[in-house]
């Protein structure tokens, strides 16, 4: 039996995953308060997988936070770390933008976090203003 | 003088969902955000973890931030960023100096305090030792890495266990730093049960219970720490120590409310909280002044700061309309196993209350009771809580009463 933290939800549960043919997925999970406790224990049971965040540069100075739009596999870490730090971002950059595809060969995009200082993005004028 | 429905000071989570629902209910709304974009201390924090509860989904703090400014520009909110408010008078003229603009004089038909708050620092913990550089709170060290682009050190020591100090462990890990351990005093730590798991457990970062840095080293730069375990009321243990080599210590110790603007104001606050009293409606002690936010009470999640924000925001622009507030009719006061009840007051104006409260100490299987008049009108069970973890429990019926609220903490 293995137990861990679940990191789904600032809940924090305390989750005990034993082995269990029998079990839908080959493990059984108790101590979970919700449904996407079992489904976090069995993927951390076969293979881990984190989000990975950071900042990149952007054109003509300051920083873009940036993040891996799904989680990745955790003995990827290092090596999505290492591409983002070849990452520009844009100074038009907006919000989910993607900035680099198939990070470090996991499938998954790097996007913006943020919009940047050129972003074309722009409120529609709320009615009671006009 | 300009005049404005609605002020909102500050930019972060509650000041602009103060913003965006102030506007929404048609108030002329105006955020006046010191920092030079609006979003608050999210726009440091890359991390995700953010929004599940608000959004649906996880955000990491700039994406949230970014939406929440989204919004409240879509509602029709201005935002004058670089403009700091230096006095509000008790009849709400908001003196402000603003970047490009110069001295703005704005009489406010309500005011919002989302003034967040700030992070306790090496002063308030009288760590004996030189003073040399490479002492940082976590969230400078934060601000350094993720805003300005720069690292602090190369080897690190973490006081305190709160969550930015966790999420700094992982950060510094990932920009190459080695992080030596975290040292909590408390038997448990301040952070989020997740957040040790995946920023500290993942990394093999050692987190040292009922332990201290006892002591700095180093003149120009720190050299070192001495760490220590400590005794039931937190003093180092004789015999204990051992040092660490280390070129940085990041400060991880506590958040206080940061209102100096309030105070000035001669506003009542409440000693535990060091936030405003206030009711329901985020009203405080001063007429048509209300606040919210970390400037209220310290929230372990910004969905909470922006759920209180909405309240605060919607209460401010049916004062400004003229909606004359409730005057408070019973007090909510901590009972046994609890620290604080935010709100303090109740006006019965609304239908259902939710209050939110930290427990003194580490329970299991317990049940949080709201009593009035002897009478236990609400009760909820919890399988764990713990003082790092902020409670909360709805009430309904609270138009009518007739005595104070008192909410405690029981094992079961």
């Amino acid at each position: 039996m293995k137990t861990f933290t679940c990191i789904v939800c600032p809940v924090g549960c305390k989750l005990e995953v034993t082995q269990d043919a029998a079990a839908p997925q080959g493990y059984r999970v108790t101590g979970n308060r919700c449904a996407r406790g079992p489904r976090y224990a069995v993927e951390e049971m076969t293979c881990p997988k984190r989000t990975v965040t950071s900042t990149v540069p952007m054109v003509g100075g300051g920083w873009m936070p940036v993040r891996t739009a799904d989680s990745v596999p955790k003995e990827s870490i290092d090596r999505v770390l290492a591409a983002m730090r070849s990452i520009v971002a844009p100074r038009e950059a907006q919000l989910g933008d993607v900035l680099a595809g198939d990070i470090a060969g996991t499938g998954v995009n790097v996007i913006a976090c943020d919009d940047g200082p050129a972003s074309a993005w722009k409120p529609q004028a709320a009615q009671h203003n006009q | 003088m300009e005049t404005i429905d609605v002020v909102v000071i500050g930019g972060g989570p509650a000041g602009l969902a103060a913003a965006r629902e102030a506007s929404r209910a048609g108030a002329r709304t105006l955020v006046l955000e010191r920092d030079t974009l609006a979003g608050g201390i999210l726009r440091q924090c890359v991390h995700n973890g953010f929004g599940l509860h608000y959004f649906g989904e996880e955000l990491t703090g700039p994406q949230y931030g970014r939406r929440m400014v989204r919004a409240a520009l879509e509602a029709g909110a201005e935002i004058a960023t670089g403009a700091m408010v230096l006095e509000i008078t008790k009849d709400r003229v908001v003196r402000a100096v603003q970047q490009g603009v110069g001295v703005r004089e704005i009489r406010a038909g309500a005011v919002v305090l989302a003034t967040g708050c700030r992070e306790r620092t090496r002063g308030a913990l009288k760590i004996p030792g030189t003073r040399p550089a490479g002492v940082y709170t976590a969230g400078t060290a934060q601000r350094l890495i993720n805003i300005e682009g720069r690292m602090p050190g190369k080897r690190a020591v973490i006081l305190g266990s709160g969550d930015i100090g966790l999420i700094m462990a992982r950060r510094m890990t990932w920009e190459g730093a080695k992080v030596l351990g975290v040292m909590e005093v408390l038997p448990y730590p301040g952070g989020l049960a997740r957040n040790v798991q995946q920023c500290l457990v993942d990394y093999d970062i050692p987190l040292y219970l009922r332990h201290t840095v006892a002591q700095i080293h180093g003149r120009e730069r720190v050299e070192g720490v001495t760490v220590a375990q400590v005794d039931e009321r937190y003093q180092p243990i004789p015999g204990t120590e051992f040092d660490v080599e280390c070129d940085t210590l990041l400060l991880s110790v506590g958040l206080i409310p940061e209102n100096e603007l309030a105070r000035s104001l001669g506003m009542a606050m409440d000693p535990v909280t060091g936030g405003a009293v206030v009711d329901e409606n985020r009203a405080t002690s001063v007429e048509g002044v209300f606040a919210c936010g970390n400037a209220l009470i310290v929230h372990d999640l910004a969905d909470n700061a922006s759920v209180e924000g909405e309240i605060a925001g919607r209460a401010a622009a049916a004062y400004a309309s003229g909606k004359a507030a409730a005057g408070a009719v019973a007090a909510a006061v901590p009972g046994k196993g609890v620290r604080f009840v935010v709100p303090q007051r109740v006006t019965g104006s609304q239908d259902e209350v939710t209050f939110q409260m930290r427990v003194r100490a580490p329970m299991g299987a317990s049940r949080l009771e709201v009593l009035c008049g002897g009478n236990v009108i609400a009760k909820a069970n919890r399988p764990a809580m713990a003082p790092g973890e902020m409670e909360s429990i709805t009430v309904q019926g609270l138009e009518n009463l007739a005595d104070n609220i008192e909410i405690r903490a029981v094992e079961r």
